[in-house]
């Protein structure tokens, strides 16, 4: 007989996991991996900062939106490689390097940043420090954005900023008693100095409630 | 191997009758050597700790991660697109499962491991049925295959680690047991279906690596010699599913059908990509996988595999075809031959089978010590390992810094892909490379420290305090005067 000749048939499987118990284990398998990804799919994909506890006085105490008083950011997205982070926004330093700045990511098209206060306050401005204020050109600060209040996931009252020039744009935020603030930037086209947003400082001014 | 209690062959037109182990017998055994394989794999799963490649955490967990939870750092090939996102996704559900159980840093990495564990198992029933085609349906040389897939010392290694070649291994066993199934049985029932399931697995040797394309050939050309047409049109059936499967993912995640395999073959072949990557000699894999993982172990397994060319040569160019291919390439790392190990101990056993003829009442022996030796070689070869536990102070360090609840900032001196990632830290906080312009900067408030230098000079800086000691020397600081900072007497965890 020619040694690799056909033979008719294999012989029974002699272990479960290769048989039919084995076919339920894949599906059950098949099942846990549908519930993870489900729970996957359903996160809300956006940067969220922690809530830390501060135990020293923030630099300024008017400003609400500083790590030291409790505050965290969210952002829709950031430039994760060159670590571009949204902390950075509420970390006070006067004197910042490029690095240390919010960035949202290239294709993030509608890129909004949310600073969360440690409690409701009454809210009479929004200062951004943006690419300008730390020797980046000045065509590259944010010309179009709109900003909210926001008490308990609601907003309160909201201003359009149009046409910006300024490095250090102030909005005034009209004494609303809120939660958190909320700035959504208008990006310009690819490959226009606007087409990132490039925020170093974002200072919530107000009082506690 | 004493299971003695043989049954009656079956009636088989023109085949030579063969004992084969009662059926309850033989599950028994291959439950044994799945618990085997379980013990080596735990093993070296416990001895390891760290980072086995850097692109197991960038590749595979900080992708998904960074998509969950909107932090970490994403390698260029996730800039770029040249990567597919199949595999990422695949540990996303287990990091949603892990999110369900509120199961953060080493934890995590714990369950992944865990889980890579248990699946790497699967490639010992597909040895058991390897061995048992190659035996022409002879049970015993189906668990001297499994035995050697379940003990082989680098399967343990590999076993728990987040890379694409864990899904590989186990697809490239489980199609080419299949296939040999359908060499010694062609007329079995459900060909057509069997040789799509062929053809889909390789399709997701492929996805898992593009290079591990090698493994497709020998199938392809075995059905044309066989004129297998009906084979071969399934077979192409199901690799065209997975194509399918692929082009579609890379359209969700890219935007664009097949952006990682057109991004991949711009990058390493018209862009000349991979030249500047890790570019190795000729013969590094000979070299590093069989002299210095097996030592003179290698010998015998060369001269059993020369012996199997007879009767089992389709196993043989199962592995010795991938490595001349891979070979030929010059970006080489020891896991990228990772697939070729099960076919590489299916020959030296098929071969030593052969030759044992003369012994046919422990026909078994001379394969089971053979088995016995290379793994005893090469768990002395796995010793010259450099990733056993390369970092495994700092993902301790990280892990520890992102149980405390406090963090606002971490510098490391590692490179930034030398680490566990964001995903081992588990926090949305910025972690980068130390330099000293940053050490001033009250938000960040660990630092982990590497190096002597450092650990000296912020042990002498009065702004900051030995927090936690961790092996290999390495030491985290935290910022005494940080934002959220503990009281500077607080008592050191």
């Amino acid at each position: 007989m020619k040694h690799d000749a056909p033979l008719p048939c294999p012989p029974p499987e002699p272990l479960a996991v290769t048989g039919r118990a084995g076919r339920w284990l894949w599906a059950a398998y098949g099942l846990l991996m549908a519930l993870g990804l489900a729970v996957y799919a359903a996160a809300p994909r956006v940067t969220e900062t922690p809530a830390r506890v501060g135990t020293r006085a923030a630099p300024e105490a008017a400003n609400l939106a500083h790590v030291a008083q409790g505050a965290r950011v969210v952002a829709s997205s950031f430039m994760m490689n060159a670590h571009h982070h949204p902390l950075y926004l509420i970390d006070g330093e006067a004197r910042p390097s490029p690095m240390e700045k919010w960035v949202a990511a290239a294709d993030d098209a509608a890129p909004w940043i949310e600073v969360r206060l440690a409690r409701r306050a009454r809210l009479e401005a929004l200062v951004l420090e943006l690419a300008g204020a730390h020797g980046e050109p000045v065509t590259t600060n944010m010309a179009n954005y709109e900003v909210a209040c926001v008490d308990e996931g609601r907003v309160v009252a909201s201003f359009d900023v149009v046409g910006n020039l300024d490095d250090r744009p102030r909005t005034a935020l009209g004494g609303c008693e809120a939660d958190a603030v909320r700035v959504r930037f208008s990006v310009g086209p690819e490959r226009t100095p606007q087409a990132l947003v490039r925020v170093f400082e974002a200072r919530v001014l107000g009082a506690w409630l | 191997m004493s299971v003695a209690p043989t049954t009656p062959v079956e009636p088989q037109t023109g085949a030579t009758p063969t004992p084969t182990p009662a059926k309850a017998s033989l599950g028994l055994w291959l439950l044994g050597l799945m618990a085997a394989g379980l013990v080596v794999r735990a093993w070296y799963t416990s001895l390891q700790g760290g980072l086995h490649y850097p692109d197991a955490i960038f590749q595979y967990l900080e992708p998904p991660w960074a998509m969950m939870h909107g932090d970490g750092w994403m390698p260029w090939e996730f800039v770029r697109g040249a990567r597919n996102w199949l595999i990422p996704w695949h540990y996303g559900a287990l990091m949603g499962l892990g999110d369900l159980f509120g199961l953060r840093g080493m934890d995590l990495y714990h369950l992944l491991w865990a889980h890579n564990v248990l699946l790497s198992l699967a490639i010992i029933p597909a040895g058991y049925r390897l061995g048992r085609a190659m035996g022409r349906g002879d049970g015993r040389l189906g668990l001297l295959v499994a035995g050697a897939f379940a003990l082989f010392p680098t399967f343990g290694v590999f076993a728990p680690h987040t890379l694409s070649e864990g899904h590989a291994l186990v697809f490239t066993a489980w199609a080419y047991a299949l296939w040999m199934e359908q060499v010694v049985w062609p007329g079995a029932a459900g060909g057509r279906r069997r040789a799509f399931a062929i053809g889909a697995l390789l399709g997701g040797v492929f996805i898992a690596r593009v290079s591990l394309a090698v493994f497709l050939p020998l199938v392809l050309l075995d059905y044309l010699g066989r004129r297998r047409w009906a084979h071969l049109a399934a077979g192409s059936a199901g690799f065209l599913a997975a194509m399918a499967v692929l082009g579609l993912s890379d359209w969700v995640a890219w935007g664009t059908p097949f952006q990682s395999i057109i991004e991949y073959v711009k990058f390493n072949w018209v862009e000349g990509g991979a030249a500047r990557l890790e570019v190795k000699p000729r013969g590094w894999y000979w070299e590093t996988l069989f002299l210095e993982r097996l030592g003179a172990a290698t010998w015998l397994v060369v001269a059993a595999n020369a012996a199997a060319l007879w009767r089992h040569w389709r196993m043989v160019l199962a592995w010795v075809l991938p490595l001349v291919a891979l070979s030929a390439l010059g970006i080489k790392q020891e896991r990228f031959l990772l697939t070729i190990w099960p076919f590489v101990l299916a020959g030296m056993v098929g071969g030593l089978w052969e030759l044992s003829r003369w012994v046919p009442r422990a026909r078994w022996a001379p394969a089971a010590v053979a088995v016995a030796l290379v793994c005893a070689f090469n768990v002395a070869g796995l010793r010259s390992m450099e990733q056993l536990r390369w970092k495994a102070g700092v993902f301790a360090a990280q892990d520890w810094i992102g149980r405390q609840g406090t963090a606002t900032g971490v510098l490391h001196e590692a490179e930034t892909h030398i680490h566990g990632g964001k995903t081992l830290l588990g926090e949305a906080v910025p972690m980068v490379r130390y330099r000293s312009a940053l050490r001033g900067h009250r938000l960040f408030n660990f630092v982990i420290a590497e190096s002597e230098r450092l650990t000296k000079g912020l042990g002498r800086d009065r702004h900051w305090r030995q927090a936690a000691t961790f092996e290999q020397g390495v030491v985290v600081f935290e910022r005494v005067d940080g934002w959220t900072a503990r009281a500077p007497d607080a008592p050191t965890p």
